[in-house]
């Protein structure tokens, strides 16, 4: 961040926003567009998703806040619109899918993230950890032992902390139940 | 006498102080981590503290939230990164003294002021108990109705340049909130036949996704480039009592932080600004702001700090959040049903105090902590950014799954961390969705318990408390119309 005059707080920082906005102008009209269109289809389910009770006055229909939210999306959705298309209309900025294929990478950590979820009730919250943490470390391309070493040190201080420590609950490990009776006790209720 | 004594009793415990250690040093530590923040750690602590009491959960949540900024100076001042978004400010003046070879001297500046704006928003919160205490129960559910309807307005006109979308992601979390089972038919609301939407979607798992998640997959996409840090020459002490040369910094600086804490929706960002700007304009240089002015960095770290402290007062005296954290905090309460709001100083005052001793207690141990840890935490600054993103998604796992052991939560958590990203790219605010859900929760509830009173639209504001929160409200949409009008006739006449 840049202090090298003596502006208002305002201008430097909106000259900063500025700078980002401009490069990503065609990807904020994607979004707009997306997040409006979402809206619209929200608004078409609208009655097959809510009930109308036909007694009741308008205050009092189930459906009241979620078609007010919806129908608010839509207003500033469609405003939102507008002023992206009128600015990528001024601006150039980068082309739209530059920036959606950068969004489309945090997918691969999604899945990350997913795989690890999905490992904790089979191999345990430990070992588990320990196989995401160094394995991420390892593809994110950190192949000095003081990385591995560290992430090693992470997992097993995250579970020594929150499973051992703060029993939060975690399930156990499938393949504890084939442990010897002391050892199952001990990695089901602490590992 | 008889209520300070109680509330000493709840915090005179070895979980609670050890909840506050472990909340206030933690806070700093993870301060001054940048790409961290207070909003990550909360929304991974929240789930953990939900098996706690809630005076031991609260203190070690409170403890981040108060400390985080005062650690978030460190590589403000040290590297030109801002360790918690809220820092940003004290960069323009705290870097350039570092490159004058004044590190130390602007790192006590820092630390001084987060004090005195953190204990000043503290005794104001203590001076204002009773008076809360006489006004809340005033609060019946159309009041709370409308002040929960001003909120929104607020964080909507807020948010300069980018009023619409985030009234379009308020509104979004309105949405969120309104799905699952309903409270008037108990009849379904967008659940789509999905047995798992009928609890509806929950609040932590969207907060650990947009704020936890979306920032751990913006660190893991980006690159490493921490720059080194510099050796702090000289001692931390000096600035300490520099600070209070500048009084007419300090004091309007902690009144605007406590003000913007006060009003829902507004926060650190706003009172920063207005200290800052204030500041500038009554310095005898103000050409050197921007370049190292001592002044620049009392005012930025004095507002901040008076933020959370003051954002407890709506959310104690009427269970209205004044933003995102204090909305997670929220939680917190519900779970151990302890209601924030009108009668909670009536019934749980010992609960009152004992939080504004925890927070004066945290200032006291965040600064104290500093001053002998300084050089020690600077090697938390070094970490790389990409290996913070996976220690992140360790940590966001236990705070999802452990909600409801439900890999289905997990997968939501990362669907909106997904969103949370394109939203950091874009510049566009996560903080109104979680407004929104809370907001409007709270909206629907006193909306319809006021229904029975109802009879016609002008029942609304039939009560003077009510009447004057609606006027406001007209009154503020009205200056936020003529204010965009008449800049954007500005811009078209220059």
């Amino acid at each position: 961040m840049s202090s090298s005059s003596s502006p208002s707080i305002e201008h430097v920082d909106a000259e900063a926003a500025t700078v980002r906005r401009v490069r990503r102008v065609q990807a904020e009209w994607l979004y707009a567009l997306t997040s409006w269109l979402i809206a619209l289809g929200l608004l078409a389910l609208l009655p097959s998703q809510t009930h109308y009770v036909a007694s009741n006055d308008w205050m009092h229909q189930p459906a009241l806040f979620s078609a007010v939210s919806v129908v608010g999306m839509l207003l500033f959705g469609v405003l939102e619109l507008v002023g992206a298309w009128r600015l990528r209309q001024q601006v150039g900025g980068e082309p739209w899918h530059v920036e959606l294929w950068y969004w489309m990478r945090g997918l691969e950590f999604g899945g990350w993230f997913m795989a690890y979820v999905w490992a904790v009730p089979w191999l345990g919250y430990l070992l588990a950890t320990v196989v995401f943490c160094v394995g991420l470390v390892w593809r994110l391309g950190y192949r000095q032992r003081r990385y591995l070493l560290s992430a090693l040190a992470v997992s097993v201080v995250t579970v020594l902390v929150f499973k051992t420590g703060l029993s939060v609950k975690v399930p156990a490990g499938v393949w504890y139940e084939s442990l010897p009776d002391p050892w199952r006790t001990m990695f089901i209720l602490y590992l | 006498m008889d209520v300070l004594l109680a509330g000493w009793a709840l915090i005179a415990r070895w979980d609670v102080v050890g909840a506050l250690l472990v909340g206030s040093l933690g806070g700093v530590i993870i301060g001054a981590i940048p790409g961290v923040g207070p909003a990550v750690a909360i929304a991974i602590l929240l789930p953990a503290t939900f098996s706690m009491e809630p005076i031991v959960g609260l203190t070690m949540l409170l403890g981040v939230y108060g400390s985080a900024m005062f650690g978030g100076a460190i590589p403000a001042v040290l590297i030109n990164t801002p360790g918690t978004a809220v820092n940003a400010l004290t960069t323009y003046d705290g870097y350039p003294m570092t490159k004058r070879g004044q590190s130390a001297r602007a790192l006590s500046l820092a630390y001084g002021s987060s004090f005195v704006g953190g204990v000043f928003s503290v005794v104001c919160l203590m001076l204002l108990s009773p008076v809360l205490a006489e006004v809340a129960p005033m609060f019946g559910s159309r009041e709370i109705f409308m002040a929960a309807l001003l909120g929104m307005v607020l964080i909507v006109v807020a948010h300069r340049g980018q009023n619409l979308a985030a009234g379009a992601l308020l509104c979004l979390g309105v949405f969120l909130q309104s799905v699952g089972l309903e409270p008037v038919a108990y009849t379904q609301r967008f659940t789509f036949g999905q047995t798992w939407l009928s609890g509806g979607v929950n609040l932590i798992v969207v907060v650990l996704g947009l704020f936890a998640l979306a920032q751990a997959y913006s660190l893991l996409l980006g690159e490493d480039d921490t720059p080194p840090t510099p050796d702090i020459r000289g001692g931390l002490f000096s600035g300490l009592l520099e600070v209070l040369r500048f009084p007419k910094v300090f004091l309007p600086s902690a009144a605007f932080g406590t003000l913007m804490g006060v009003i829902p929706g507004v926060g650190e960002f706003t009172a920063q600004f207005m200290s800052y700007t204030w500041a500038q304009k009554i310095s005898k240089t103000p050409a050197l702001f921007g370049h190292g002015a001592p002044e620049g960095v009392i005012a930025s770290e004095t507002a901040n700090n008076a933020v959370p402290a003051a954002a407890m007062i709506p959310l104690l005296a009427l269970g209205i959040p004044g933003e995102a954290l204090t909305a997670m905090m929220l939680s917190v309460f519900y779970v151990h049903n302890v209601i924030p709001g009108p009668n909670l100083f009536a019934q749980h005052m010992d609960l009152v105090t004992a939080l504004y001793m925890s927070l004066f207690a945290l200032n006291v141990l965040a600064l104290g902590f500093l001053l002998v840890a300084t050089k020690p935490l600077l090697k938390v600054v070094s970490i790389p950014n990409r290996f913070l993103g996976v220690v992140i998604l360790v940590l966001s796992f236990v705070g999802v799954y452990s909600l409801r052991n439900s890999a289905i939560d997990c997968a939501m958590a990362a669907a909106f961390g997904l969103l949370g990203l394109v939203l950091k790219r874009l510049s566009l605010p996560a903080v109104p969705i979680i407004l929104g859900m809370v907001l409007g929760n709270i909206m629907e509830n006193k909306f319809r318990t006021s229904l029975p009173r109802i009879e016609s639209l002008s029942d609304w504001i039939e009560r003077p408390i009510a009447a004057g929160i609606f006027y406001t409200i007209v009154l503020v949409l009205l200056t936020h119309v003529w204010t965009t009008w008449r800049q954007a006739r500005a811009t078209r006449h220059a």
